[in-house]
């Protein structure tokens, strides 16, 4: 576990994750601290509370449910303790089941796409058949509020206008101009990338990183505006957007990249994938 | 206590959008919180109005919808504190929400803000009918044509069918030049056909253009089209305000070009 203390909101309650081999009294102060600085997050509301990671005795839950109502406007309603993990537990069932745990990474994005677009997580399914490795074409426009969605990568032969929305399980090429929103790796695939021949999307996001566009300056003349801040003789060559150190950076879609590891890798976890 | 307030037409093209993005950015600057409720489905404006497009994750059909909670899909605007901007989808269209959903959105709004302002789709559709849902007053946007009026006299007898009575009448874009010389009515003219109160005009002024463009309201900021904005919030918020003098100061050489016009 990376921190001693974790908070997670969930729909009615929050789940608080303690590390096992910390002393109690050294992470009574951290609660203290994790929850003063989201008081104003969780407001007034009533929640249930699930304490999990560790062991505790009814006086430790009693006391962390102390710190928790006088540092913050809520009142805890009922109290679940768990020691082990939750998310240990599922993979251990999964395990015990057959199903490989990356599965249920996808299955679980896919189900999180579903409460966010219905239709394009239905066109995602539909396409589940499809091997993950190959790319659909799809040729024409996206003007503002249409949208496609593809479980492997798409190659996209027109332009992404501003207010489309293209969604697909690996990567996205557009060869045009690619204005609108996009996401590459929507079942969490962090090597996915976007490539564009002209790429100045509003919002792009690969697996769970977001970039947006800057803001247009009022004094800025020029409509022209971009995510990235870049050189203006790189403008009018074909660019790609990937992950690096979790955030999305922009590139120059060269020879440089086509030789990286980086463009090697996406492929890679391709081959992997056929040969399961 | 909280007031919904409907910003309608009929007509499109008359300025909805660019009153919404106003009046929310107004009241703001008057202290107020507000939100501002885009329910143009399918073709929503008000964001990139009011500069804040990129920033759109999600929308009102996810939080109707239940996908999220109405905090996360409301954007704070970039330089007014306490204005917020619940953006609509562009990928829906009208059927994905009923008058009854938007009710209820609207009741859970009202426990966080001063003022909802609904932007409302142009036409007397569905999206109308779900804009209207939830309000308490209206404010009808015209422009001193015809077309406009007759569309907005329209939209006043719907409002009163679905029990609104409070319809104020903002007279948008008004040509001071023109009224003067007769070639176009002036918000006199245009009460009289409807009937309403006024409660304001807005004369037309190049720069409201460059503002929609560059996505930064003009409300509060000194210019003549900020400044009858800035008197219609005050007037929202009960205020009795004086109608400014729409007469434009004229240059020194315009003056004298008059004066010889005149001989």
């Amino acid at each position: 576990m990376s921190q001693p203390v974790a908070i997670k909101g969930v729909k009615s309650g929050i789940v608080l994750k303690l590390d096992s081999r910390m002393d109690f009294n050294e992470l009574l102060p951290l609660i203290k601290e994790k929850f003063s600085a989201s008081a104003s997050f969780f407001g007034s509301a009533g929640m249930a509370l699930s304490i999990e990671g560790r062991q505790v005795s009814e006086a430790e839950t009693t006391r962390i449910i102390e710190i928790i109502e006088s540092n913050t406007s809520m009142k805890i309603g009922a109290v679940f303790t768990n020691d082990e993990l939750l998310e240990k537990k599922f993979s251990d069932a999964l395990r015990q089941n057959g199903v490989s745990s990356k599965d249920a990474e996808a299955e679980r994005r896919l189900g999180r796409l579903e409460k966010e677009n219905a239709a394009l997580a239905a066109a995602l399914r539909q396409n589940a058949a499809a091997d993950s490795a190959s790319a659909e074409i799809y040729i024409g426009t996206l003007r503002s509020g249409s949208s496609y969605a593809c479980r492997g990568s798409l190659l996209l032969l027109g332009d992404v206008k501003q207010g489309a929305e293209v969604v697909a399980g690996g990567s996205i090429f557009v060869l045009g101009n690619l204005l609108g929103n996009v996401t590459a790796g929507a079942m969490g695939d962090d090597k996915a990338f976007v490539m564009a021949l002209h790429l100045d999307p509003l919002q792009v996001r690969i697996s769970d990183a977001l970039a947006i566009s800057e803001d247009k300056d009022a004094t800025q003349k020029s409509k022209k505006r971009s995510i990235f801040n870049r050189p203006e003789s790189d403008k009018g060559t074909p660019e790609v957007a990937v992950i690096s150190d979790g955030h999305i950076v922009i590139k120059k879609f060269d020879r440089t990249f086509l030789n990286s590891t980086e463009f090697l890798k996406a492929f890679d976890n391709r081959e992997e994938n056929i040969n399961e | 206590m909280s007031e919904v307030i409907v910003v309608t037409s009929g007509k499109g093209g008359v300025g909805k959008t660019t009153t919404t993005a106003n009046l929310g950015t107004g009241l703001a600057k008057l202290d107020k919180k507000v939100v501002l409720v885009d329910t143009d489905i399918g073709l929503r404006n008000l964001d990139v109005v009011l500069g804040l497009e990129n920033r759109i994750v999600y929308n009102i059909v996810d939080v109707i919808e239940g996908n999220c909670r109405p905090a996360q899909a409301m954007i704070k605007d970039k330089k007014c504190d306490g204005l917020y901007l619940l953006p609509a989808a562009q990928t829906r269209d009208k059927s994905s929400v009923n008058p009854d959903q938007m009710r209820a959105l609207v009741e859970e709004l009202r426990k966080d803000f001063d003022y909802i302002i609904l932007d409302c789709p142009a036409g007397i559709e569905q999206g109308f009918m779900n804009a209207i849902a939830g309000a308490d007053r209206s404010l009808i946007v015209t422009t001193p044509e015809v077309s406009a009026v007759r569309d907005a006299d329209r939209i006043i007898g719907l409002l009163e069918a679905n029990n609104i009575r409070d319809n104020k009448l903002i007279v948008n874009r008004l040509n001071i030049d023109m009224m003067k010389h007769g070639n176009m009515m002036s918000a006199d003219d245009v009460v009289e056909v409807l009937s309403i109160d006024l409660i304001g005009v807005v004369p037309y002024d190049e720069k409201i253009v460059v503002a929609t463009n560059t996505g930064t309201p003009l409300a509060g900021d000194g210019t003549i089209v900020g400044n009858a904005y800035m008197n219609i919030c005050r007037r929202i918020m009960g205020e009795e305000v004086p109608y400014e003098n729409l007469d434009v100061k004229k240059g020194f050489f315009a003056k004298l070009g008059e004066l010889f016009s005149a001989n």
